[in-house]
Parts: C-alpha cells; structure tokens; sequence
C-alpha cells in the first residue's frame, strides 16, 4: 500500500531539447524543457498552465513515455519512469492514463464504444472476457454515458460524449493518475461544466490524482489544488488558485491574469452574474 | 545540394546492386548461348570450346563480372553474341525508339487525364464525371494486350492505320518530310493502346486529388470571398492536389523504358521490346543485363526526379522555419 | 494603430442610403440538411435584422445552427443542406434569388465571412497572394498596387513586417498571425457586412483580446455591420450590441446586450450565462475546489422530431405545457424577443 503522504508524482530537474530545421537546413536548438521540477501528491490536482508553445505537451508526453527527456528524472510513486526495464514501466503506466484534447481524433472511428474502452485491458491481459465486459459497463456508467450506447461509434456521439468516452476508457485500467492535456476545451460551456463536476466527482469516490495541462486558467482555478504557471520550458511560478489570483508573483503569471480578469469583468459590467 | 549528392550516391549503390542481381539471376537461368550451336552437328565441339574461351564465358562468374564492369566503364556495357557488336550503340538505337513511343504516350496520357480528372472532380455525379467513372473502369478491366490485339485487327480491316512496325517498307530513299510523317502515322496505333491503358490510373488520381482540395476549408473560404471558379479551380485546388500527381509523373518517368515492352513485341516497333524478348530467348547475357541497367537507371532517374519536383512544387516541404 | 489607418479600412459611406434602414433583414430562415437517407431540419425559421454600423452577437452552444444560418446568407452551404424557405434581404434585394454569378460579386466585397477553422488558408499559397486576390477579384486593380494595398492593411491590423509576411506560407505563421491574415481576406475589400464565426475560439487570451479589440475600433470609426458568432459570453460583452441566443436551430431570445445579460429571460440564457466561470479572486476561498454550474443533460439529436419545446427535457423552469407545445416568438418590449412558454399569455 503506498503511503499516502509520500508524492504520487515526482519530477525533478527535467530537460528536453528539440532540434529544429530539415537536414539540408541549419539546425538549431530549441528548449521545450529547461529544469522543471512537480509534485503531485495523492488525491490531489495539479494544474499546469501557459501559453501555446510553452512545453506543457512535451512535458506531458515525457510523462506517459512517449518522449524521452534528456536528463532529469520522473519517480511515480516512488519509482523511476526512466528506468530502462520496460516491463517495470509497462506496468506502471498502466497506472498512469493520458486524455487528450481533440478525443475524436483519438478515438478510433471504427471501434464501437465498448471496444474502445475494452482495449486497453486486452492489450495488457490483465482479465478474462467476463470480467472485461463488466468493467467497460462500469466504466461507462462512472462517466454518465447510457450503458445502452455500448455500440454506438464516436462520430455518433456529441463532443462532450467522445470525451466522457476517453475517460471511460481511461478509467478502465483503474490508474491512479490521471493526465487531462486540455481535455476539457474546445467543448460547450455547459458541457465543460458537466464534465469537470465529473471530474470532482470521481476524485472524491475514487482518490484519483489529476495533472490538468491547459492554456486556460480560469477553467483550471476550480478544480486544481496548485496550479503551475510554466513558459519557455520553465515553471516561473507554483502556487494555490487563491494565492496566484490575488498576489500572483511574476509577469507571466500577472499577464494571464490580467487577459482572464479582463474579459471577465466585461462580462460582470454587463449584468452577468 | 546535400540531399541531391545523398540521392545520387544511393542511386549509383542500388544501379550497382542492380547489376550484380541480374548477372547472378541470368547465369543461374539454364542454358546458354551455345547451347544451340553444340546441337548443330555441323559445328564440332572444340570450335564451340575456342568461341567460349574467347568470349571468356569459361571464366567463373566474379571474373566475368568484372570484366562486364570494365566494359560498362568504357561505355560499351559488355558484347552480343547475336549482333556481334558491342551491347550499348545497340542499345542506344533500340531505346531511342521506345523513348519516342513512351514520351508521346505519357505526354498524350497526362494531357487528356489531367482536364478530364479535373473536371469530373468539380462537377462532381456531371455527364463528364460519369461517363468517365465508367469508360476508365472498362478500359482498366481491359488487359492492354487485348487492346493491342484488337488494334491490329482494326488496322488490318480498314486500313487506316499500318500494322505494326515503325517505317514502311518503301521508305528507304524518303526525305525528312517523308519519314517524319511515316514514322508519325505508325506511332498512332501504339500510343493509343498505351495511353487507354494508362488513362484510368491517372485521371482516377487526379480526380480524388481535386475532390480532396475542393472539398477543403481553404477553398470554401476562396468561394466565400468571391473568387472566381477558374482562378479556385486552378490556382487554388491544384496546387494543393498537386502532391500525389507529381509523385505519380515520377513514375511515369521511371517507367518510360519499361512500360511498353509488351506493347512493341505485338505491334513490331523496334525498341527495346522486341531485343529484350529474342536475347533472353537467345540467353544472349549481356544484351539481357545491359536493358535491364538500362531501365533501372531510368527509374531511378524518374523517382529522384519527382522527388525534386515534389519540393518545388509544395512550399511546406521546401521551407520550414517561422518568419 | 491609429484612427486614420481605421477611417481607411472603412466603406465608403452612401448618403442615399437611409440611415434608419436595416442592413441585412433575415425572415423565416430555414435549412434543412440530408444525412444518408434522412433529412432534418437545421434552421428553423430564424428571423434577425441587422442595422448598419451594429454588432450583432449569436450565442449558442455547438450544433444549434449558427454557422449553418452563417452560410446560409451567402449560400454557401455543402451539398447536402439547402435552405427550404425564407427571405435574405440585404440592402433591399434578395439575396436567395440572386444567381451565382451576381452572387459572387456580392460575397468578399459586401458581405464576407471569416471563419472558425485554422485550415482556412491554402497552404501553397503566399499569404499576400491570398489577401491580394480577394481585391482584385472584386476591383480593377493592378497587382502591383494591389500588393501596396495589401501590405498597407497589414500594418494597420498590426501584421509588423508587411513586406515578409507577404511573401510568407501560412505554416510559417504563428496562429494569431494567421487569424489576422483571415481577418484582411474579409476586410480588404470594405464590406459593409462581416461575418465571424468564431474567429477568436482557437486563440490565446492575449491575442483574442487583441482582435477583439481591433474589431471594436473598426466598428466605432466605419459603419461596418459585424454578425459575431461566438459560445462564449464573455467574448460577446466586449463588443456586441444585441444578442441572439440560438438553441437547437431557433432564435430563443433577442435583445440589446445589457439587457440580455442582466434580465435573461429565457432558461437556456438564464443557465448559459451561470455556466460562464466566474470572476475570480473575489469569489474563491482558499479551500479550493467547487463544482461548476452547468446544464444537465444533452442537446437534442436532430433527427428526433419533438412535439414540444426543445429546451423542455433540460429546462429548470419546465411546465407540463411544454412537452407537448411548440413556443412562438414573443415580443416582450420593443427591441426583445423571447421564445418561451412562459410569456405566451403575458
């Protein structure tokens, strides 16, 4: 059993450097990722906000290993990511589910709803047929779809559906962390409502933790515990919503509030509540 | 510059390769050139031993490689038996012929297909969309031999056409004029076999290409902003289906020495064909390998080409860095 | 920018015309779309004015028609849709009886459109070239002074470096550049109509606030009319005039902006505009996390035929009369409308 006081999630001192320029070019380099250190602790939500371009996804893709960082290490739950055993890491990713923002595009659309979220068990063996279907309906039903739309193809389905879908498909392995890159825009105000009170929601039943990477800190403000502002491949500032909206510390972190409160009190002057 | 020297350094290993695989296939094929002349009782078998040793064909094989590799140097690309001669003015004269068939066939193909694909894809379920669906259909179900036989056919009933060959009989002591014209009138029959037989390919490609484009949000919005439908059919769509299409004419390039062979074996043009067909059949060997080199080099030069003119001709492969 | 560079970016104003005319005047406005072998109705009978020099907002939620009544006006709809019935009346003459000819003429120079999508710029095409085009398809010009012309736009919409950026492809522009780029496709040619759909959505705050900024100025110094589409409240407050809020292909409510933010009055408004995340600081604790308001449930398919009102299933103010009746348009005061059953007898 994991002791919950210990962080979930670990980054420390992490790097990434892109080259950039076809070979026939001159090439130089680009930092995604400069020394970033996180921590996320058990049940809790970390936020990661900043501009397009900032390093968030290739921060995101070091951590489920889709990209190898250059130096740095990551530690979940005590154990090194980097480690080269790839059975090892195997099955700590399977704790460990991405969500990512566009969900048609990661859907597949030939795969019913039940194959989808059905995938990944088969793909790790971890049960047998029965109790794969039973997982998929309890999936399904954590994430307020109709078990009756088993069969049912992504492009049937509405933006926050397909996105409820992918989180069904995550929660499937029953990981303990869960990485929502912008999973929640390009949807519907009242559908992003829903979704995020899903969110919430699984959190409290289920102690799941949450690295939420967005462009958007006002969504993040609800449900994040720490929210890090990060830019040009560094974290400039690390802080709770209250803290970072009434005393935020650098200029970056002071722009994005300044373009959040700005649009917002528009909205307020105008008589919305 | 650097990819172009990579390119070439590569062509030149696989034109190698190339050479290597055809020796070792056509010395494991049974039989040899003398073969024929040992069943002629006539000829005893120590001329046969003194005709083999003085064309060196006693020799094991790495030595016989590198005494073609020498000749290829020089330029001559080894000896036929059969002619007698040096294998590459053979050559030479040959593909002349069949470049003259393939080029106006491909050049005829890609100017009737490009019009055609480009509007059936525009007005797409129109007259010119479906007729073309259907007749490029059947002529792709076609084998081209039967169209080439059936060509013939035609030529012989009416006399329209020649039967097959490049020049006519009487035309020895003809003027330019003349034999230009000659020459013309037997290319027809040819061409149109090959060009109905490479018709449907191209002008299928063409229009899932357009259809691609038209059907893009930067052409609605073209539409949107009052474009006029010429400068969006053709300045807009395509360029942007443009990728596919060169990639295609690269090889269509690649196969202007092959892609006919058969074509000029039944209707008598004197390329490449026919000589390939009676050197193998002769086991003449350096003929053999000589065509083979001859064509390879063709597409490799064909697919290094359109390769090229894929990166002139899409701005997101030539640049990449921000403004 | 300066107010000069904006007074030229803006149409030449007409003294004939009248003034207290509407622009665009859209009746009974319907749209049906043909998916595999059913049809359903996308637009239903959606009526609007616009007045020169207005800026009309439509708020609505994805599928509730408001890019379909978008291309409706310049009949630009794909093949599968078309619209059933219905008048478009801009500056008098009907533009769903025009043919395509007259009609092109009309769309980039009178009414343009810039669109949501990011792939609207050819990718094998300069940016100048694509800008430039839209001029001369609509005015006698040379190329080269259409190129002056365009790279002097480019500096006033605050595009730096006209001369690189026009001989730039769109994969070498950032994405604000290249929405900017959109921008001048639709405003070269001063027309007095423009159409936005969503043109802020995939944008970062900072460069949103700067367009929105930009087409604030633009309409306080021309009389260009704006139909600004957006889903988020927020957008709208900074520079709409009238809202028109869309629901499952209707116009459920109509009005001047203060008034519709402040006094809602329909359900769908009402829950909308509490969906909007909050003014920050002010309202959060240092405890943390709360859950957001949103609206339960899910817009109905299209496909299904309802005999009631569509908002019925969802709506916190539901009466049993609304299950099985469709509401009409109410006009409640002089500039509002609202389509709900609960002012039917008011």
């Amino acid at each position: 059993m994991f002791p919950a006081s210990q962080p979930l999630l670990e980054v420390q001192g992490l790097c990434k450097t892109y080259t950039q320029g076809r070979w026939w070019q001159r090439q130089f380099q680009v930092n995604a990722l400069e020394n970033v250190n996180l921590i996320l602790k058990v049940g809790g939500t970390l936020a990661l906000v900043g501009e397009s371009g900032s390093g968030k996804t290739t921060l995101a893709m070091c951590l489920v290993g889709l990209e190898e960082p250059d130096s740095g290490d990551i530690r979940f739950q005590g154990m090194s990511l980097l480690d080269p055993r790839r059975k090892e890491r195997a099955a700590v990713h399977a704790e460990m589910q991405l969500i990512f923002q566009a969900s048609a595009g990661a859907l597949s659309p030939r795969m019913s709803a039940a194959e989808i979220i059905e995938e990944p068990l088969r793909i790790r063996g971890l049960c047998g047929r029965k109790e794969r279907g039973e997982r998929v309906l309890e999936a399904m039903e954590q994430v307020g779809l109709p078990t009756s739309w088993k069969n049912r193809r992504p492009h049937q389905m509405s933006g926050g559906q397909r996105q409820r879908l992918a989180i069904a498909r995550a929660l499937a392995l029953r990981p303990k962390l869960l990485l929502l890159d912008e999973a929640l825009t390009g949807l519907d105000l009242s559908i992003q409502g829903q979704i995020t009170n899903l969110l919430l929601d699984l959190q409290t039943r289920h102690g799941l933790s949450y690295l939420y990477i967005s462009h958007n800190l006002e969504l993040v403000a609800h449900i994040a515990d720490e929210i890090a502002v990060i830019h040009q491949g560094r974290i400039v500032e690390q802080a709770n919503p209250y803290e970072l909206f009434s005393h935020p510390r650098h200029p970056r972190s002071q722009a994005l509030i300044a373009s959040v409160t700005a649009s917002r009190s528009a909205l307020a002057a105008h008589g919305g509540t | 510059m650097r990819y172009l020297g990579h390119r070439l350094v590569q062509s030149l290993f696989l034109l190698l390769g190339v050479s290597v695989l055809s020796f070792i296939f056509v010395d494991l094929a049974p039989g040899s050139f003398f073969d024929e002349m040992r069943l002629n009782p006539q000829i005893s078998s120590e001329t046969v031993a003194k005709l083999r040793k003085q064309y060196g064909m006693d020799q094991p094989l790495p030595v016989r490689y590198m005494r073609w590799l020498k000749s290829t140097l020089k330029g001559e690309l080894g000896f036929s038996f059969a002619y007698d001669a040096p294998v590459a003015p053979l050559l030479r004269s040959r593909a002349r012929n069949t470049l003259l068939l393939t080029g106006s066939a491909t050049l005829l193909g890609w100017l009737i297909a490009l019009p055609l694909g480009i509007l059936s894809a525009e007005k797409r379920k129109g007259w010119v969309d479906r007729t073309g669906t259907i007749t490029t259909s059947v002529m792709l179900a076609t084998p081209d031999l039967l169209l080439a036989l059936g060509l013939l056919l035609f030529a012989a009933r009416t006399r329209w056409l020649p039967v097959g060959g490049m020049s006519a009989l009487d035309s020895g002591g003809q003027g330019v004029w003349q034999q230009t014209r000659s020459t013309a009138v037997h290319l027809v029959g040819p061409v149109v076999v090959l060009v109905l037989g490479s018709l449907p390919i191209l002008m299928r490609h063409t229009r899932a290409a357009m259809i691609e484009a038209l059907d893009s949000p930067y052409v609605r919005a073209a539409r949107a902003h009052g474009v006029r439908r010429w400068r969006i059919l053709f300045r807009h769509a395509l360029p942007a289906a443009i990728n596919p299409l060169v990639t295609l004419f690269g090889l269509s390039l690649g196969s202007l020495l092959s892609a006919s062979l058969l074509i000029e074996v039944v209707m008598s043009w004197p390329g490449l064909g026919p000589l390939l067909l009676e050197a193998i059949l002769a086991r003449d060997l350096y003929v053999v390998i000589g065509a083979v080199m001859f064509a390879s080099l063709f597409l490799v030069c064909g697919t290094l080409l359109g390769d090229l003119l894929l990166f002139v001709a899409d701005p997101r492969i030539r640049t990449d860095e921000l403004v | 920018m300066n107010r000069q560079a904006l007074t030229s970016l803006s149409p030449v104003f007409n003294p004939t015309d009248q003034p207290a005319e509407s622009l665009l005047r859209v009746r009974d406005l319907t749209a049906r779309y043909r998916l595999e072998d059913q049809e359903f109705t996308a637009l239903d009978r959606v009526s609007f004015d616009i007045a020169p020099g207005e800026i009309v907002g439509v708020l609505g939620e994805s599928g509730c028609g408001k890019t379909t009544t978008a291309l409706s006006l310049l009949r630009l709809l794909p093949d599968t849709a078309r619209v059933t019935c219905g008048s478009v009346r801009f500056r008098g003459r009907d533009l769903l009886s025009l043919d395509e000819s007259q009609l092109r003429e009309v769309r980039g120079a009178e009414i343009a459109i810039i669109f949501q999508d990011s792939g609207v710029l050819n990718p094998v095409m300069r940016v100048g070239t694509l800008v430039s085009e839209v001029l001369r398809a609509h005015q006698e010009c040379s190329a080269r002074q259409a190129r002056e012309e365009v790279e002097a736009f480019f500096a006033a919409i605050g595009l730096g470096e006209s001369a690189r950026i026009y001989e730039a492809y769109p994969h070498q522009l950032s994405g604000g550049q290249c929405q900017r780029i959109a921008i001048a496709q639709a405003l070269i040619c001063k027309p007095r109509l423009v159409i936005a759909d969503e043109p802020t959505a995939s944008l970062d705050a900072n460069t949103a606030s700067d367009i929105l900024g930009f087409v604030k100025r633009l309409k306080e110094s021309s009389d260009t009319s704006f139909l600004f589409i957006s889903h988020d409240p927020a957008t709208l407050a900074t520079i709409a005039d009238r809202i028109l809020v869309m629901y499952a292909g209707q116009i459920v409510e109509d009005g001047p902006l203060d008034e519709v933010y402040s006094r809602p009055l329909h359900p769908y408004t009402q829950a909308l505009l509490q969906c909007a995340p909050q003014p920050m600081a002010t309202k959060f604790s240092a405890r943390g996390k709360r859950m957001l308001p949103c609206i339960p449930g899910n817009p109905p398919d299209p496909l299904e035929e309802l005999r009631g009102c569509s908002f019925s299933d969802r709506c916190a103010d539901r009466m049993k009369v609304c299950d099985s009746q469709k509401p009409g348009q109410i006009e409640t005061s002089v500039c509002r409308s609202v389509r709900c059953l609960k002012y039917e007898d008011r």
